[in-house]
């Protein structure tokens, strides 16, 4: 710096320059997050704030996980990944098609009908609060079947959403395109394909897609409460076994399921509704 | 819902004639014990082919008249007669257009257009393009709906309501939500396609120009409870273009029309 500048210049010569300087892609700018939060991470482990010095650095936690995935068992003497992942996605699956199979058509009856809304509805409201894993206990006791006591947690979890969200959809409708239809010569089977189906399909998925988000909740709790076999189950007995690398790797791997489901019921939804892109 | 009794009548290919008979049609609905009356005493005979139009003031009961009329009500006093037959619930012979645009917005135009024959399972290849031609909407067919502008999604609905071939045509405010240009084609249009088919039409409106430029006959309407306050013959030669609201006789009509409903708001202030 020359004997005359003052900071104030330099700095706003250097915030002129900086400007010049092209905004990096969107993509950039979003990876540069996740390097954040991975350094926030390791520096927490670093550190040892509080216990994070027992849990292992994002480093640690990819190598634990490249081995498991290359079929290392995930405790000692314990069963692969694969197998794991086998039962909770069985297990998530079965749940969320049943709550689906019974939500979908009952959201409609639900939705349309006076008289389903006031004598089935009330009985639903009353079970629909109670949170999916305070049902764990009562169904070990109830089914004294592991499978079928955390398929019931997995399917009361995702049932309610979708039953909710599926009769909103249906009541949401438009009175005058039931009209509409009527006064072309419809009747109620006319009605039932051409308006309320199409019509309902958007507030459906939404529901599915909080279904399966609450299906994978319950069937992490289950199975840490219950069951053998399973990547909620084998999480939490790393835990005891303070194996803390399978723990992270354990959440790691139901992220990516959730995930995943997440997207590939946003993916179906957005197929069946073609009428709405870019509207 | 209303529910009809019978089939849908769907046999709409000309078979009818299409006058509409109202006879003491009232309809009073009485929510929480109040007995509220949105229209009474509605006598009127519309023959065949003549174009009505119905005017008041909100809440005179003019949309309900037409629920009434289009089967998706039913009155609680006097009866409705089409063709000499009292009407039960909605029929394809009497098509409506709405105010607020009603094509399904999960089809695409030309579904919408088929979707009567289609019910009916009776779908001609070709015909909604030819009715989509006619009214001025080639090449909109695989689009959706929201694709369209307002003006052109009620041409398309009103192309839907032709395909079924109705003897009457229910027009509940189906221009009120467009710009005015937009509204001056589409009141053209409509003119030139029911010159050329002659079904029977009754038009709902509360623009007062718009409702003696295309009616044979203007009904006008009271508002709380709903009745006729007076029919108006609108002797203006067919066929008419814009320019014939400029011509005297035109205004003279509007002046008594105007006048009429001042009354009533005067009326209905004491």
């Amino acid at each position: 710096m020359s004997a005359g500048q003052t900071v104030g210049d330099y700095l706003a010569a250097v915030g002129e320059h900086l400007e010049t300087i092209p905004r990096p892609p969107r993509y950039v700018l979003k990876g540069l997050s996740i390097v954040g939060f991975l350094a926030v991470w390791w520096l927490l482990v670093e550190l040892g704030v509080l216990g994070f010095d027992l849990i292992t650095t994002p480093l640690e936690a990819v190598v634990a996980l490249s081995g498991f995935v290359m079929g290392e068992p995930l405790t000692n003497g314990g069963e692969s990944l694969y197998v794991h992942s086998y039962y909770t996605l069985y297990r998530v699956g079965i749940g969320t098609g049943m709550a689906v199979a019974l939500g979908v058509p009952l959201g409609l009856l639900v939705g349309w009908s006076d008289w389903w809304d006031s004598y089935v509805g009330p009985a639903l409201e009353l079970l629909r609060p109670i949170p999916p894993v305070a049902w764990v206990p009562i169904a070990l006791v109830a089914f004294s079947n592991d499978l079928l006591s955390i398929v019931w947690v997995v399917f009361i979890g995702a049932f309610f959403p979708i039953l909710i969200n599926t009769s909103e959809g249906v009541r949401q409708i438009e009175s005058d395109y039931i009209k509409a239809v009527q006064s072309l010569g419809g009747d109620s089977w006319h009605l039932f394909r051409h308006v309320i189906i199409p019509a309902m399909i958007p507030s459906m998925a939404t529901g599915i897609m909080i279904g399966i988000g609450i299906g994978w909740i319950a069937v992490v709790a289950a199975e840490m409460i219950s069951g053998d076999f399973g990547i909620g189950y084998i999480t939490y007995q790393a835990y005891r076994l303070m194996q803390t690398e399978t723990v992270v790797v354990g959440i790691i791997i139901l992220g990516t399921y959730g995930a995943v489901s997440s997207f590939a019921v946003a993916k179906l939804g957005e197929k069946l509704t073609p009428w709405t892109d870019g509207a | 819902m209303s529910d009809s009794k019978q089939e849908p009548a769907t046999e709409a290919q000309g078979s009818t004639d299409g006058s509409i008979h109202l006879d003491s049609v009232e309809k009073v609905y009485d929510p929480d014990g109040e007995h509220v009356v949105a229209v009474e005493d509605i006598t009127m005979h519309i023959e065949p082919g003549e174009f009505v139009t119905v005017l008041g003031p909100s809440g005179c009961g003019k949309s309900t008249l037409l629920d009434c009329i289009a089967g998706f009500i039913e009155p609680t006093g006097g009866n409705i007669y089409v063709d000499g037959e009292i009407i039960n619930g909605p029929s394809a012979d009497r098509g409506v257009v709405f105010q607020e645009n009603r094509l399904l917005p999960w089809k695409t135009i030309e579904e919408n257009v088929n979707i009567g024959p289609k019910m009916r399972g009776d779908v001609e290849t070709g015909r909604a393009s030819q009715l989509l031609d006619r009214m001025g909407l080639d090449g909109t067919e695989t689009q959706y709906p929201s694709e369209l502008s307002g003006g052109m999604q009620q041409r398309a609905e009103i192309a839907r309501l032709l395909a079924n071939d109705p003897a009457i045509m229910l027009m509940d405010e189906p221009f009120s939500a467009l710009d005015a240009l937009t509204k001056e084609m589409l009141q053209e249009m409509l003119l030139e396609v029911w010159a050329e088919d002659n079904r029977t039409v009754l038009f709902i409106t509360h623009d007062v120009e718009e409702a003696l430029f295309l009616a044979d006959r203007v009904l006008v309407m009271t508002a709380g409870p709903g009745r006729i306050k007076e029919i108006v013959d609108v002797d203006i030669e067919r066929p008419r273009e814009l320019s014939v609201m400029t011509t005297d006789h035109f205004t003279d009509l509007k002046d008594h029309v105007l006048h009429l409903i001042h009354e009533e708001a005067r009326e209905a202030m004491e």
